[in-house]
């Protein structure tokens, strides 16, 4: 890469993907192939190179993992881990820390403050990875990853990849994902810049619009704006961007604010994930709902009622008499403690919708085995804002 | 004669095998006797060529060792399924074997050149796909069904007689709910307000009067009050404002045209039978 641009005078950059399939190699902290831990040129190439992550696609989605994130109830979503993308070397549950990105990020301030230099301070896009040249990764209009496997009655309950040791099946494919990107110009060298400062985020097929600002003095009045970006940049940074050093007394405050896609399902909850690294030097994560639609009340341990769920499977609709078009609120995180790193992203869950195999079952008229999922809550993920003590 | 001079088959039969000529005089197989494999200095050059290419410099001494031996291996192997009849009955090879013959045919379609009154009549007579979008100039309040409830069609119409006292320089700053979208647009189409808003409120928007605050119109947001201050509705470009457009789909035509023309002229050549598929087999595929 740096040949390339040293020759050319161009510009590269390199997105990672299916750490899912990857048996613990994508965000190491012991190198696999030297065996050795990283070091600090090592930690530099990957923040240098790979200022973006995949994390979601149709290879299965790569957020986090129920063995990960027990305490998450979304994290069970479109998951691929049977082994690696051959399927020779079964997956076990060691390898899954150094496969899934909230990890990653939260292993990336353990090793900055341990080398200096954060690895893994990537932001977060969708993609297909389809080798069909379509973006149809909706649910209702899914066209599949290979022209193999693009619509007929018989896709769902073929294998789509065979190895010594698993199969996984065409149903397995997840109907995923897009990458969002704030650019100040819809020009190659505004989308180029806007993801090299990792101003983007990733949904699961929907176009959801989402914004997501982080500064010390945003206050609850600023939600109640037409334009939630003004204020925002005005006060704030925004998704990718950095906070260092507290001001005496203050914590983060946020601007989060989500809309719908206009064809789409309504929105259940806005959802900040923070993860931080302790004293110990021990990573934590933990999930705070924000703002959610209709006048749901969490319960005495603080969980959030579901939303609701109008799917009618055999079908394949639903309706928007539940949720909500648009989501905003101004929030403060609890328990900030200025010494610590810490990162927070955004993740935007939708009302369940049918799954692309609810689709499918009902166009071609066939009925799927009984351990297709036949719905989903598709979501959308931000890049991170990184909170750094000192300058 | 005449006749058979414009006959297009004709036209291609000779440049077809003026190709082929001149592919036989350049290729090896005329210098190899059967049984012989002879890897002329011309290959060579060409296999150096095509290296160079892809790696951007010339292939290493064991790299040319490389790519001869390959060369020999693909020619023996070329042959002998050959006379095995391997490229019989083969998709891939049909395929690309009338991939060839089309590719033939459109090249001697595409040399044509049009000239100006031929470009202007097929604008004329395509004016439904080459004439511009309608676009609209439009400033909206929008209100958010789930805040609003039972009270957003009253609301609706008390902020609509609202707007409507205040007219187009109405302050869109207190009225309404919050929208993450702009709340006034220059000069976007039909298609990009579908983008934004959903079918419904493109539709809607189509259908309102400029010069008033009107709706409500619904969107896949909820509710909207909109002031259409411009609509220019979509017209058909001056032949040099979209000459290329134009050029580019007449070739297009064209060339559709000579693949039809030419397959009439082929078919004439064979008689076709269609047999009827065995009933009881039908019924076995379908499910």
């Amino acid at each position: 890469m740096s040949g390339y641009e040293q020759k050319t005078g161009g510009h590269v950059l390199a997105i990672a993907h299916n750490g899912n399939l990857s048996n613990g190699r994508m965000f190491p902290i012991i190198e696999s192939f030297t065996g050795k831990p990283i070091d600090r040129e090592y930690a530099e190439t990957r923040a240098l190179r790979e200022r973006i992550y995949e994390v979601t696609q149709i290879k299965g989605d790569g957020e986090t993992h129920p063995f990960l994130s027990p305490n998450d109830e979304f994290a069970n979503f479109e998951r691929w881990d049977k082994g690696n993308l051959e399927l020779s070397v079964k997956k076990n549950p060691e390898m899954l820390e150094y496969e899934y990105a909230r990890a990653a990020l939260r292993n990336g301030l353990k090793l900055e403050q341990e080398l200096g230099v954060n690895p893994y301070k990537f932001g977060m896009i969708g993609a297909t990875d389809a080798h069909t040249a379509l973006a149809a990764v909706d649910a209702d209009n899914f066209w599949g990853k290979f022209t193999a496997t693009e619509p007929s009655p018989e896709r769902a309950v073929k294998p789509i990849l065979e190895g010594p040791l698993a199969i996984i099946m065409g149903w397995e494919e997840t109907a995923s994902g897009y990458a969002g990107v704030w650019a100040t110009d819809n020009t190659r060298g505004a989308i180029f810049d806007a993801m090299q400062r990792k101003e983007v985020y990733a949904t699961t097929g929907p176009r959801i619009v989402v914004r997501f600002f982080a500064g010390w003095d945003f206050q609850a009045s600023d939600a109640n704006t037409r334009n939630p970006a003004v204020v925002g940049y005005a006060k704030g940074v925004p998704m990718g961007g950095d906070l260092h050093q507290a001001p005496s007394g203050k914590a983060p405050t946020f601007l989060v604010a989500a809309l719908k896609d206009p064809i789409g399902a309504n929105l259940d909850r806005i959802q900040i994930i923070k993860g931080w690294l302790d004293g110990k030097g021990e990573t934590h994560e933990k999930i705070y709902d924000v703002v959610w639609s209709g006048d749901r009340k969490p319960d005495a341990k603080g969980k959030l009622p579901p939303v609701g769920d109008t799917v009618d499977v055999p079908n394949a609709t639903y309706t928007n008499t539940i949720g909500a078009s648009e989501l905003i609120k101004v929030w403060k995180g609890p328990q900030f403690d200025a010494s610590q790193r810490a990162f927070y992203y955004v993740r935007v869950v939708e009302i369940p919708t049918p799954r692309w195999t609810a689709y499918d079952a009902k166009y071609f008229g066939i009925k799927m085995p009984p351990e297709v999922p036949m719905k989903l809550q598709q979501r959308a993920y931000t890049s991170p804002i990184w909170y750094t003590p000192g300058k | 004669m005449m006749k058979l001079v414009r006959e297009p088959l004709l036209h291609f039969l000779l440049l077809g095998a003026a190709i082929f000529a001149a592919f036989n005089l350049v290729s090896q197989h005329r210098t190899d006797k059967p049984g012989e494999i002879v890897v002329t200095a011309a290959k060579l050059e060409n296999l150096v060529t095509g290296f160079t290419r892809t790696w951007q410099r010339p292939p290493t001494e064991q790299e040319l060792r490389g790519l001869v031996r390959d060369y020999i291996r693909e020619e023996a192997a070329y042959r002998e399924a050959l006379t095995m009849g391997l490229d019989r009955d083969d998709t891939i090879v049909r395929r690309r074997l009338r991939q060839k013959l089309e590719f033939l045919n459109e090249n001697l379609a595409a040399q044509a050149q049009p000239s100006d009154a031929e470009l202007e009549s097929f604008l004329q007579s395509h004016s439904d796909t080459l004439k511009t979008e309608t676009t609209f100039a439009f400033r909206h309040v929008y209100l958010n069904p789930q805040a609003r409830g039972v009270n957003l069609q009253r609301d609706a119409s008390r902020i609509l007689a609202q707007l409507r006292r205040a007219g187009e320089g109405a302050d869109l700053n207190a009225i309404g709910d919050p929208f993450m979208l702009e709340h006034q647009f220059e000069n976007i189409t039909t298609a990009e307000a579908t983008k934004m808003f959903g079918e419904q409120f493109a539709s809607g928007l189509s259908s309102l009067q400029p010069g008033q605050w009107q709706g409500p119109i619904g969107s896949g947001y909820g509710t909207h009050l909109v002031f259409v201050s411009e609509r220019t509705e979509g017209h058909l470009p001056a032949l040099a404002e979209i000459r290329r457009e134009v050029q580019r789909e007449w070739a297009n035509a064209k060339r559709i045209e000579a693949s039809n023309k030419f397959y009439e002229t082929l078919l004439q050549r064979y008689t076709v039978r269609i047999e009827q598929p065995d009933a009881k087999k039908v019924a076995q595929v379908g499910r």
